[in-house]
């Protein structure tokens, strides 16, 4: 979930008007599924659920929707329908590096401490999330004055152009900033495969940046005062890449700047074909049945109250009654089908203001099998005096092999955050032994248990449900847990038998002479013993234990098939 | 005045036990002091002063002065107060780690009126156990300053408790720290006020009168004559208990601990929630602790390359890798819908989807996995089912995030229901689940569902409280895996809950294996948690 910072005061004046009306900031934000989980001096920091709502990622885009909702503020968009006012010339060389090019500028936004604080914002976190961390999608921005157009996008030798890269003052080619530019060494894994590198240069063969690292810092430094700035957007995905510059352009263009649009023109084709011109409205007219808001919603809405409420939202309409149909607005592309649209009118409409409904169907309410069967064996062993434990089926590798002097492989994990987490249990009495290390301060005799899944590594790593039970004490040895089994057993109405098992795979954890398995019906269900006092010490124990570990006898198909369950 | 032999006989009898003990002691000529007496039955100075108490209206004692000089401890106004609400500073600090940061307005609003407030603020300030920050509001200081504050209150509420409660009386019976905390606390500083007030005076003597030493007497017969101890198998057979007393146990002398067998109170509280599951009928689902991306993620609409799918939110399985029991027909059609769509009326993700991928295996991250499972199965309709299930999510662990945790989800399935059925069914677990009536529903958004909503509900203590999220699954979900007819799908946020119920303040606490921990966990199914 993205976490943005917007300018107090910026947010603040705002909404004011919507404060006024009656509606706190919170609930304001909650219709944009967005919520403040912070705040600081300067601003204030607001989560966005939606994943797929990038324009919210910025301060302008959460400001415009509000009012929007609230207020019913239209905005203007018509520059999308305008000439491009400048070009970009891709050369065949980026075609397999970082084929995707885009641009736009913008006019009379003089840009002040505020703005160019939300545009640094927005660029970033467009970069990271929309973008990926600027493999999908990178995002520069340039004082637009100094820059011959056209502008020229091609990929070029390690050193075959030097330049300045802002935030360092000496001139280096392009290898050596990928080498020792703290973004080279950031991103430039990004380009790693390469032998050519992007750039981006104007048609006095002036570098603008070096995409997607570093800009020049004689042409790419964006300065308070500006008034006239270029906006460029690189990538490998062409979509992302437009979108990028829907979003950046619809802010800027919010906060009073004109957009003049570029076009870029390919060698190759692409899925927006040989010439593209950004910003640009990518989405499509979707057809809403009007049946499927009642079907979805459970309330009737015709479209005239859809469409007012969709507009407030900016999206366009066309059509009427039967033939409505929507397009979402240029700077979303979250909306795959018209079920997404039809939440809009809900969130329009005020989730509050629809009345519940209660579920009418008779259905049967009943427990899985397994919890059926744990139920039952967690009752008998309460009821001889056991406390259950409940452990993380994720532990680490000491706990599983070196303390209990084993090597009974189980499931890892690859990519393992803490090694106390890195491994999954293949047994359960780890876990209980290691109840018994953190407690030697409750009185003796200690009975515990545990049911619980443990997985088994196989071509399809499977989950297996066991009973574990332990007992520690100055007096307890392997005829206490014996008789505990025995009487399990026998409420189990399973007839078993304990097998010596000196060559066991679990032996190691055991004392040999007081170790065996136990089987039910010839087949071995399980394992039974005095734990042994290496272990114990392995684990700070001073209390003399033996444990018992089955398999739950319902999950034994060998045990169904043969007719004993 | 002497009374008859029978007369002190019954007043013997009705004498409470404490104060019949006491009376057997006072063997001693020469009158005891209240601590003299305290000692004398191993009791507190409040419960010796009772007993005596009881003789001195029986007149058998009498209160005699002329012992020694000695300071005695009152509360004053402050001290009152303190005892009967609690310290204020102390609930400031409370009130501070329930709320976070609050305005000096809201804090007067819960504790004290501003004037009271105000310069014990200004001294918690100066202490350095709150900050104000900017627009007025008060925050916590350094948790190390605060913690040791806490401490010393707790401390000064332990005395204010035994001075007020009287069990404590004396200043010169008092420890070397209490008695410096006593004396500080009984001067005006500054501009707090006095807690304490120490005033000197002779201390009470007491003696047996006459009837008294009779009574004593009495008594120590009564000993003396042959009690039974324990009534044995042989007592019983040669009914020799016929005729005889039996000795008096103190009944309310605090037995030894008894651990017996106890479900895991955490245990506990997901079978309190699988049971109300249950009575709304739903039927629990099972699932797979390892799963493969393609029901983990792919099922559920997820494109491939969403930011919650890199490799920082789910934990991948070493080895194996891949699993080769895929249905591969509806593998098919996922890819497809992820794509362009397929037949749902979706223009999809518009991505070439990775067949290996989605074959990769993964911890189950999330519960929806066993939903998607269960659609894909052909299951009843109507139906509602659910599932409680063990997750994993590739986070850092601290005391808000464990490495696995229970998630409680699930699914109805039915072919007229809609987003008001949704909204009736959460509020419902409301009610049901949090005992609360009042709730909000807030949109939010799960790439699996659409419309998505959020449900919070109001906690009498805590205030508004995530219950869970909730859904219609997307088109996108349902029809590939063969269902078409609407999905709710819901989850239920309740470790908040669970660990508010179970008084714990660390999320790995819920499965710790400090089994002095676990006996200390209490789980009462009676909405514990909003009271």
């Amino acid at each position: 979930m993205p976490t943005i910072e917007v300018k107090k005061a910026y947010l603040d004046r705002c909404l004011k008007s919507i404060k006024e009306a009656g509606v706190g900031i919170e609930e304001a934000l909650s219709s944009v599924k967005a919520e403040i989980k912070g705040e600081d001096a300067d601003y204030y920091k607001i989560d966005v659920a939606d994943t797929n709502r990038p324009d919210l990622f910025t301060a302008e885009g959460i400001v415009k929707e509000l009012q929007g909702i609230y207020r019913k503020e239209k905005f203007d968009y018509s520059f999308l329908n305008q000439k491009p006012s400048h070009r970009i010339e891709v050369l065949d060389s980026v075609r397999e590096i970082r084929p995707f090019v885009g641009a736009f500028l913008v006019k009379g936004l003089t840009v002040d401490e505020d703005s160019l604080d939300s545009l640094i914002k927005m660029q970033e976190k467009l970069c990271e999330t929309l973008g990926r961390k600027r493999r999908r999608v990178a995002i520069g921005v340039y004082e637009a004055s100094a820059i011959k157009f056209p502008v020229r996008y091609g990929a070029f030798g390690p050193k075959s152009y030097r330049f300045v890269p802002l935030g360092l003052d000496d001139e280096m080619d392009l290898k050596d900033i990928l080498k020792k530019h703290p973004k080279g060494i950031e991103y430039g894994h990004l380009l790693k495969d390469f032998s050519k590198y992007p750039l981006l240069l104007d048609a006095n063969d002036e570098v603008l940046s070096l995409p997607p690292i570093i800009n020049s810092k004689k042409m790419g430094e964006v300065k308070i005062g500006s008034n006239y700035l270029f906006v460029e957007a690189t990538g490998l995905d062409q979509r992302a890449v437009t979108l990028a510059l829907n979003i950046i352009s619809f802010c800027l263009s919010f906060r009073g700047g004109t957009i003049e649009r570029c076009e870029s023109v390919y060698p190759y084709s692409t899925p927006f074909g040989e010439n593209q011109v950004t910003p640009m409205q990518m989405n499509k007219a979707l057809r809403i049945d009007m049946k499927e808001p009642k079907r979805i919603l459970g309330v009737e809405i015709g479209w005239e109250d859809a469409a007012e409420k969709l507009m407030r939202l900016g999206y366009e309409i066309h059509g009427r009654g039967e033939n409505f149909q929507v397009i979402a607005p240029y700077y979303r592309s979250d909306c795959m089908h018209q079920y997404d649209i039809i939440e809009d009118i809900a969130i329009v409409k005020g989730y509050n203001s629809f009345a519940p409904l209660p579920l009418t169907d008779f259905t049967m309410g009943s427990l899985s099998r397994e919890q059926e069967e744990m139920d039952n064996i967690r009752d008998i062993l309460v009821g001889m005096g056991f406390q259950e434990i409940i452990s993380n089926i994720l532990v680490s590798r000491a706990e599983l092999y070196e303390r209990m002097r084993q090597e009974q492989e189980a499931v890892e994990i690859e990519n393992v955050m803490t090694e106390s987490y890195s491994i999954l249990r293949n047994w359960l009495i780890p876990g209980l032994v290691k109840v018994e290390s953190n407690s030697s301060q409750i009185e003796y005799p200690h009975r515990i248990f545990e049911v619980g899944e443990v997985v088994l590594k196989e071509d399809e790593p499977r989950a297996e449900l066991r009973l574990a039970c332990l007992m520690s004490g100055r007096e307890i040895n392997f005829t206490d847990v014996h008789r505990t089994l025995e009487s399990l057993l026998e409420t189990l109405s399973l007839p078993y038998k304990l097998q010596a098992a000196p060559d066991h795979s679990f032996i190691g954890s055991f004392i040999e002479g007081r170790f065996g398995t136990v089987e039910v019906n010839g087949k071995e269900i399980g394992i039974i013993g005095e734990l042994h006092p290496e272990v114990l010490y392995n684990w700070s124990i001073k209390m003399p234990a033996s444990a018992l570990e089955i398999t739950l006898p319902s999950n034994l198909s060998c045990l169904i098939r043969d007719g004993v369950l | 005045m002497s009374r008859a032999e029978g007369e002190l006989q019954t007043v013997v009898e009705r004498l409470s036990p404490v104060a019949r003990r006491l009376l057997r002691k006072m063997e001693d000529v020469s009158p005891y002091s209240a601590s003299g007496l305290a000692k004398l039955i191993g009791e507190s100075e409040a419960k010796a002063v009772g007993a005596i108490g009881w003789l001195i209206a029986n007149g058998l004692a009498k209160q005699e002065s002329g012992g020694q000089l000695k300071h005695r401890v009152s509360l004053a106004d402050t001290g009152r107060l303190f005892y009967a609400e609690g310290v204020t500073q102390a609930r400031v600090i409370d009130l501070l780690r329930d709320k976070g940061s609050l305005t000096i307005e809201e804090i007067c609003r819960e504790v004290r009126p501003k004037e009271e407030l105000n310069p014990i603020l200004g001294s918690m300030k100066k202490a350095g156990v709150v900050r104000f920050e900017s627009g007025g509001r008060v925050v916590l200081g350094e948790e190390s300053t605060v913690a040791k504050a806490e401490e010393e209150y707790r401390k000064v509420y332990e005395l204010i408790k035994d001075v007020g409660s009287e069990a404590r009386v004396y200043w010169d019976n008092m420890t070397v720290d209490e008695r410096k905390k006593t004396e500080e606390m009984s001067r005006k500083r500054g501009k707090g006020k006095a807690v304490f007030r120490i005033a000197r005076e002779v201390e009470m003597l007491y003696a047996l009168t006459t009837d008294g030493q009779r009574a004593r007497l009495i008594c120590k017969d009564e000993e003396g004559a042959e009690e039974i101890d324990s009534l044995t198998p042989e007592i019983l057979e040669k009914e020799s208990w016929r005729g005889r007393a039996f000795r008096k146990y103190d009944i309310a002398t605090a037995p030894a601990k008894l651990t017996g067998g106890r479900k895991h109170p955490y245990g506990l509280f997901l079978d309190f929630v699988r049971k109300k599951l249950m009575a709304m009928g739903f039927e629990e689902m099972e699932g797979r602790l390892i799963e493969t991306e393609f029901w983990n993620n792919d099922a559920l609409f997820m494109p491939q390359d969403h930011p919650a799918r890199e490799i920082h939110d789910v934990y991948l399985i070493k080895e194996p890798k891949y699993s080769k029991k895929l249905p591969r027909t509806l593998v098919k059609r996922v890819a497809e819908t992820h794509r362009s769509g397929w037949k749902t009326g979706s223009a999809g993700w518009g991505y070439e989807f990775d067949v290996r991928r989605t074959a990769r295996f993964v911890l189950r991250s999330q519960g929806t996995a066993n939903s998607a499972r269960m659609l894909a199965s052909i299951p009843r309709v109507p139906g509602k089912y659910f599932a409680i299930a063990r997750c994993f999510r590739y986070d850092r662990v601290d005391s808000t995030h464990a490495p696995d945790f229970y998630q409680i989800e699930g699914i109805v399935i039915s072919p007229g229901i809609n987003f008001r059925h949704l909204l009736g069914l959460l509020k419902l677990f409301a009610l049901e689940i949090a005992g609360s009536e009042e709730v909000k529903f807030i949109p939010s958004y799960f790439p699996f569902t659409e419309p998505s909503v959020e449900i919070i509900f109001k906690h009498e203590k805590l205030g508004w409280m995530e219950l869970g999220g909730a859904g219609i699954f997307r088109k996108e979900v349902t029809l590939p895996l063969g269902i078409d007819i609407p999905v709710i799908a819901w989850g239920l946020g309740l470790d908040r809950m669970a660990m508010v119920t179970l008084s714990i303040n660390d999320i790995r606490d819920l499965f710790t294996s400090d089994l002095g921990k676990i006996l200390q966990m209490k789980f009462s199914p009676l909405y514990s948690y909003l009271s």
